[in-house]
């Protein structure tokens, strides 16, 4: 989590989504962020695909654009998070979890097996947080 | 192996904002039977033997080989 955290740090067209209206980093909404960000992970591998996980999704997504965006934690950071920014952090979550596995001891083809399924993971719940940005017929 | 053990199982109720399951999180237009027609290329990639889909097997693998060991 914090490795993939840093990746927005360490780029300003990604992190400047986070700062507060004085132009630096809004560090207690990053926190507050970042307890969801881990839970998220934990649900992405044990909820059950229901409806209930559905509208989560739903939820996540628009706490990304100005629906909901600062909402939660009333924050005065920009009020979105454009969606191409979105997808490409996907790819960084997606693609960057093989030498945790490797270092809990996950190897050979399963190694393989839980890459994969975690990067599919990843893009199902992407394109679910996509939809609120998708215009009225267009999903 | 105590209850504990599982990360997963962490206290949700002290995670500020996190609204899973809870009243007043949003509706999503999307259905499981949508959802379902689509997936299916998503779920298409190698599976472990005797898993129904790639999403299961991280779950299972993740249950008992990485979260036990404190690898969040």
């Amino acid at each position: 989590m914090d490795s993939w955290r840093a990746v927005i740090g360490a780029q300003p067209h990604l992190a400047k989504w986070f700062f507060g209206p004085d132009g630096k980093p809004d560090d207690a909404y990053k926190a507050k962020l970042k307890k969801r960000f881990v839970q998220w992970a934990l649900d992405a591998c044990f909820q059950p695909h229901d409806q209930t996980w559905l509208d989560y999704q739903e939820e996540i997504g628009l706490r990304h654009t100005p629906e909901k965006k600062n909402q939660t934690d009333g924050a005065q950071t920009p009020s979105l998070v454009p969606l191409p920014y979105l997808i490409a952090f996907g790819a960084v979550v997606a693609t960057t979890t093989r030498k945790f596995f490797v270092d809990a001891g996950v190897r050979d083809e399963e190694l393989h097996q839980l890459e994969a399924a975690w990067a599919k993971a990843v893009q199902l719940h992407i394109t679910l947080w996509s939809r609120p940005y998708v215009k009225e017929g267009l999903w | 192996m105590s209850k504990s053990t599982f990360a997963h199982e962490v206290e949700t109720h002290s995670i500020a904002g996190y609204d899973y399951g809870r009243t007043g999180v949003a509706r999503s237009p999307v259905s499981l039977t949508n959802c379902t027609s689509w997936r299916p290329p998503l779920d298409g990639a190698p599976r472990m033997p005797g898993r129904s889909s790639a999403t299961e097997s991280c779950s299972k693998i993740a249950r008992s080989r990485w979260w036990i060991r404190g690898g969040r």
